[in-house]
């Protein structure tokens, strides 16, 4: 009996070490692309900040990883989160969105943060820095308001 | 002795235990046919309104049970939206449902009869199209 659980720790251990070197693609790009939300629109330093600090982690082409981000499976599992939140949106492809899914994204932005569903709960556990006071909130939400109405308001692109 | 006591326990406890479960049905049932009038009345095409009512409405309502979804979008709202939102939410709608990302697979493989037509896909898109452009003038 003691033999057999000797057995299974040392197969998990080997299996451990192995997963170690299958390790995904690192989420570590440029993020001044000259495409990138910042390179053609102005926002002001307060916003930039906050959504460089509460967001650009899963929506940008640049994640500030943690420590045992580089220990897999809680790599492949940040990969994971990295890929869809991309998916949904990028901030540093921002200017290859046609006008009507920015408005989209501005008003998902909106909404996301004044529901608090982002940034995402288990996420603000470990990045303190990320969580948003609710001048900060609000700080987003008139920002996402504003650039928004100024895309609805332009004439036929 | 015991056993005397304890069947007719059980027996009213599983009586109340279904009881609850058609009080909700009937709740939730009456919740989606209010859902259903409030819909219709608002600004959506007959057309359109008769195609959220059926393929839509079973989430994408306040009393939905679904948080995801009437957070997303409520139907039953839609006037509360500004036009911005709107803008928003219709450009949405376009993807989602192009795309067949709506109604959801899971929920489809429950009501497979929920899965949107070609012909109900195109009228959707072009109101949400039309609508968006509305706001332009």
């Amino acid at each position: 009996m003691k033999k057999a659980f000797r057995y299974i720790l040392i197969v998990l251990l080997v299996a451990f070490i192995i997963m170690q070197f299958f390790q995904p693609k690192k989420n570590l790009g440029i993020l001044s692309t000259g495409k990138d939300l910042f390179s053609q629109v102005y926002v002001d330093d307060s916003i930039k900040l906050l959504l460089e600090t509460s967001c650009f982690d899963c929506h940008s082409n640049h994640t500030n990883y943690p420590w045992y981000g580089q220990i897999s499976p809680i790599s492949i599992f940040l990969n994971k989160h990295v890929t869809e939140g991309k998916e949904k949106l990028n901030f540093t492809e921002w200017q290859s969105y046609p006008d009507k899914e920015k408005i989209s994204n501005l008003v998902d932005i909106y909404d996301e943060v004044e529901g608090g569903d982002m940034p995402l709960e288990s996420y603000l556990k470990i990045h303190k820095d990320a969580v948003l006071s609710e001048h900060e909130r609000d700080l987003i939400m008139s920002w996402a308001e504003k650039e928004g109405l100024v895309l609805l308001n332009k004439k036929e692109e | 002795m015991k056993k005397l006591i304890l069947t007719p326990l059980l027996t009213f406890l599983l009586i109340v235990f279904l009881a609850s479960f058609t009080f909700q049905k009937q709740n939730s049932d009456k919740n989606e046919k209010t859902a259903g009038i409030t819909m219709v009345s608002n600004e959506f095409p007959e057309n359109v309104a008769k195609i959220l009512k059926v393929h839509c409405n079973d989430c994408h309502v306040s009393t939905s049970k679904s948080d995801k979804a009437k957070k997303k979008l409520s139907f039953d709202k839609w006037n509360d939206l500004n036009m911005l939102k709107k803008t928003g939410k219709l450009n949405d709608i376009i993807e989602v449902v192009k795309e067949g990302e709506m109604p959801p697979e899971k929920y489809l493989n429950h009501y497979p009869d929920k899965k949107l037509t070609e012909e109900q896909t195109k009228t959707l898109v072009k109101w949400a199209e039309e609508t968006m452009d509305s706001f332009k003038e």
